[in-house]
């Protein structure tokens, strides 16, 4: 393929904008999926995907396209995912393209991911394509729309495509404009190989498989090549083309091209997102920009229910950790839980659904600890250190100032809502900044927040006070000194490290009592009475009882028949087994999740 | 030590809280299930040549039999089967259907044990369960059956009743053990899936029904009754010697529809089917072999209930009573529940077994 032929994009949006709709369509234009295998939202094959539908994973495809000029063209359509925890994921993609097709909800307008994902997109000096879509919907107004985009956003959007995925109305006019108006990829075929791996995937028959960017040069079956941050060196077993179903061997990738390569990597180092690939005899000079490392913001324990499967939840967090750069986890020991790991996460979305790909893709059951950030504590002997997880929390008398992070947030909401929410992020101990109107009835309220406020429930709470119709993003801004305690829970006694918390002292007192209260509703009666209680640095500013079992046995064995005895008797061993012994107080899994959710 | 239980399945209505097998039959029913019943005794003698040290006939309501068919099935027992000089045999009745010459028969046929169903003498409490009773029927069949001369009498009675106090159950209490009784067996009330009361009334809360457990365990201690095990609690020497050889894992026959075994190491159930019985009244039905690790788990759980309790060494390893002193204690190398234990048995037994 000729590489001026060639077109390499991206679809951007806020969730629920019709992204993923938008890409079936695509793919049904360019006949690359046989009508029988057609699926709604193809790209999105990951079962969890479906059905929470959302994208959680970047995907990449290639179509071909014959145009209304007459020529046939090479379109490699990378999908992005739109939830603003990942929107580290959509700037991977970005970095592959050289256009992004920006989809606007025809009823909803501009949403808070439009603007951060546009942004990431100028950021990457992407072409930037309107399209609005979901025009036939009763409360479309495309013309208010494209005008909102030309205002907010600053680039033409009166002639942009007009369109309605769902039902199949003027898609066309997407690949049109895709053609003729994002540049073809530069690059030469004949310069040293770089290419800029920007997802991969692991199969269990191929090994790793490397999604790429050719950025220059060639790269064939049987290259020696080296990944140049690693230094790691590989023999390409296959590369090619990726397809909807599956992938095309094709044996040969050129520059300006997005394609795969499996080079029997097993070990999941020695590929890394953002990576330059080259040739091993031919190197070229500079490895490519990359990625600006993720940082994680969420950060939490997770353990193995069943100690004895740590080594099993050791190999799925390799395993989900090589398909999601994003991720970050390592080892930890807690006296209550045992080994486990600390992870990181972008958010609490992607804390979800890390633990929800664990449980049903490894079959694995796991406990979580109450999600933390990154704190900043700075010692009395000038030492500074960094903070996620509570137990590591320093004696109070050793610490100088603490710091936690604050991030900016944009807020798109129906102005009717603004007193709501002001309400809400004041109680989250924002600090407002300002206000913007993006048209007569819709505005941009800026607040900075404590990221600690937001990732608990924020996203929901704000949700349920617009009747669903804010939107969020956020970035992190700094950190800010603040008044922080680490908060611990007693039970029977002894501390729980995996319930310890870092909370701002003005929080300190609600949050202790709704832990109390949550604990005391999710810890079985007992034979013991169990004092829960809720202290900082030994002091006790909360208490709940679980009081004592009283009455517990079943009377009746008629006849000799002992079968309904030996059925509860092995009903209470299964019910043992999903809990924990702390001591001498046995907390089922379902506690250490119920304190996360503290408001519900 | 051998036992044996014939289970009539015949009830004229079923119970508010019942969810045992019985059913309403008509005489031919009871002949054709008569019959089985006496091919039953045959088989089981045939290959169990052991005396028998208990008999006892329960129901549903075995009453229902009518006396001569009663005469007639006990009459088969004593064919086929030797009993131990004092055996102990049982026949459980309900008060609506206790007669004087009921109990003649029952007398004549070599009973010396009856059990009563009482369950409460508070009317609203009978209404609730659906009894067929009332408080007057009841005293009067217990009057009856010490004028016909059984010396070994057991009452049922039931606390965790929907609307039950203190009050009412002391009440039922005082008025029952006013009368010789030798035997108490007092059931909690479980409501149990599908049945019509489950569905119309809550468990009593823990609080409430624990007042009405030490009611009951101080209330019978007044009476000279021993707190034998859990649910039972009798005069010295009255002990039931049938019940006791569930708990004791001796060996049992069980005949009849739903009926239960444990013989010879095997446990064995006949199907909750009376046609199916009668079609197969021998040999016993569905055995399930019994490992090694479920006879020591069925040993421990049945054996804690008795107020012997249970040698230590059956114990798991690790096993600390020093976590049980307030349910139990230990007494010539052996470890029993107290009443405080008695109540929450499920748990303890299951945090002896399967403790981390």
């Amino acid at each position: 393929m000729n590489q001026k032929n060639i077109r390499n994009f991206s679809i951007i949006a806020h969730i629920d904008h019709g992204k993923s709709t938008i890409a079936d369509r695509l793919l049904e234009l360019c006949n690359t999926v046989e009508q029988r295998e057609m699926e709604d939202q193809l790209l999105d094959n990951m079962e969890l995907e479906r059905e929470r539908g959302i994208t959680i994973k970047a995907r990449a495809v290639r179509l071909d396209y014959h145009a209304q000029n007459g020529e046939d063209y090479e379109i490699n359509l990378i999908d992005t995912p739109g939830h603003v925890d990942f929107n580290y994921e959509v700037s991977r993609a970005l970095a592959a393209c050289e256009g992004a097709v920006l989809v606007v909800d025809a009823s909803q307008g501009i949403e808070a991911q439009t603007l951060a994902n546009t942004y990431i997109a100028l950021d990457n000096d992407l072409e930037l394509i309107p399209v609005i879509n979901k025009i036939d919907l009763p409360a479309a107004d495309p013309e208010r729309v494209a005008h909102e985009i030309e205002d907010v956003i600053g680039i033409p959007a009166l002639d942009a495509p007009k369109v309605s995925a769902k039902n199949n109305i003027n898609m066309q006019s997407v690949l049109e404009a895709v053609v003729e108006q994002i540049p073809a990829p530069e690059g030469d075929p004949k310069a040293p190989l770089s290419a800029l791996i920007f997802d991969s995937y692991y199969d269990s028959y191929k090994g790793v498989i490397v999604y790429i960017r050719m950025m220059e040069g060639t790269l064939k079956n049987g290259d020696r090549i080296r990944m140049m941050a690693t230094g790691a060196e590989f023999d390409v077993v296959e590369c090619g083309y990726l397809r909807p179903l599956g992938f095309e061997a094709s044996g040969i990738l050129q520059a300006g091209q997005v394609g795969y390569f499996t080079a029997s990597i097993k070990s999941v180092e020695d590929t890394r997102v953002g990576d330059t690939v080259t040739l091993s005899s031919r190197p070229c000079a500079e490895p490519l920009p990359g990625y600006k490392p993720c940082t994680p913001m969420v950060f939490s324990g997770i353990y193995p229910a069943d100690g004895a499967r740590y080594d099993d939840l050791k190999e799925a967090l390799a395993k989900l950790k090589l398909n999601d750069a994003s991720f970050l986890f390592e080892p930890e020991t807690s006296v209550a839980l045992g080994f486990g790991f600390r992870c990181g996460f972008l958010g609490l979305l992607h804390m979800e659904i890390i633990q929800e790909r664990i449980e049903r893709e490894f079959q694995l059951d796991i406990i979580t600890t109450a999600p933390s950030v990154s704190y900043r504590v700075t010692k009395t002997d000038g030492s500074v250190l960094r903070i996620d997880n509570p137990t590591n929390y320093p004696d109070p008398a050793e610490i100088a100032m603490t710091e936690e992070p604050f991030v900016k947030a944009d807020i798109i909401t129906p102005k009717e809502f603004v007193g709501n929410i002001m309400d809400l992020c004041q109680d989250r101990r924002g600090i407002y900044k300002n206000m913007s109107y993006i048209d007569d009835n819709r505005v941009n309220v800026h607040y900075e927040l404590p990221l600690g406020e937001i990732i608990y429930d924020f996203f929901d709470t704000l949700k349920s006070r617009t009747r669903g119709y804010a939107s969020l993003d956020y970035e992190l801004a700094d950190y800010r000194e603040s008044k922080l305690v680490k908060l611990d829970i007693m039970l029977n006694g002894e501390v729980v490290d995996a319930l310890s918390f870092i909370v701002h002292t003005d929080k300190a007192y609600p949050r202790a009592r709704r832990m109390a209260e949550k604990l005391k509703e999710h810890i079985p009666r007992q034979l013991f009475e169990i004092p829960v209680q809720a202290c900082i640095g030994g002091k006790i500013i909360a208490r709940e009882t679980v009081k004592a079992l009283r009455k517990d046995v079943l009377a009746k064995c008629y006849g000799g028949d002992i079968t309904r005895k030996k059925k509860l008797l092995e009903k209470q061993k299964e019910g043992k087994k999903r809990m924990r012994q702390l001591g001498s107080v046995e907390v089922p899994q379902e506690a250490f999740m119920a304190v996360l959710k503290l408001d519900s | 030590m051998l036992s044996l239980y014939l289970h009539t399945p015949f009830c004229r209505r079923k119970c508010a809280y019942c969810a045992f097998y019985s059913a309403p039959a008509g005489e031919e029913t009871k002949d054709r299930f008569l019959a089985a019943m006496k091919k039953a005794i045959a088989g089981a003698a045939e290959e169990e040549k052991r005396p028998l040290s208990t008999l006892y006939l329960g129901g549903g309501t075995p009453a229902l039999l009518g006396e001569e068919r009663l005469a007639e099935m006990l009459q088969a027992v004593r064919e086929h089967f030797v009993f131990e000089p004092q055996a102990e045999r049982t026949v459980e009745l309900n008060p609506e259907s206790t007669t004087p010459a009921l109990l003649q028969t029952l007398k004549d046929c070599g009973i010396n044990r009856i059990s009563l169903g009482v369950q409460s003498l508070n009317e609203e409490e009978l209404k609730i369960l659906g009894r067929l009773h009332d408080r007057e029927v009841a005293l009067d069949a217990l009057q009856m059956i010490f004028e016909a001369g059984f010396t070994n009498v057991s009452v049922d009675v039931m606390f965790g009743l929907p609307g039950q106090t203190a009050e009412t159950f002391g009440a039922t209490l005082d008025e029952l053990l006013a009368y010789p009784v030798t035997h108490l067996s007092a059931y909690s009330l479980q409501l149990e899936e599908g049945t019509p009361l489950a569905e119309n009334a809550e468990p009593m809360d823990e609080e409430r029904e624990e007042e009405l457990w030490w009611l009951l365990c101080r209330k019978a201690r007044e009476q000279g009754f021993e707190h034998y095990e859990i649910s039972n609690f009798a005069k010295p020497g009255y002990a039931s010697r049938h019940n006791t050889a569930y708990w004791k894992r001796t060996d049992y026959i069980g005949l009849g529809p739903a009926a239960h075994s444990f013989w010879k190491g095997v446990r064995y159930s006949y199907p909750e089917d009376l046609a199916a019985f009668c079609e197969k009244p021998w040999p016993l039905c569905t055995p399930q072999s019994v490992s090694q690790r479920e006879a020591v788990e069925e040993a421990i759980m049945l054996g804690l209930r008795l107020k012997e309790g249970i040698p230590l060494e059956w114990m798991p390893g690790g096993f600390d009573y020093t976590r049980y002193e307030a349910f139990g204690r230990v007494e010539n190398g052996r470890f029993a529940l107290n009443e405080r234990g008695f109540t929450l048995s499920n748990s303890i037994i299951s945090d002896i077994l399967y403790r981390e």
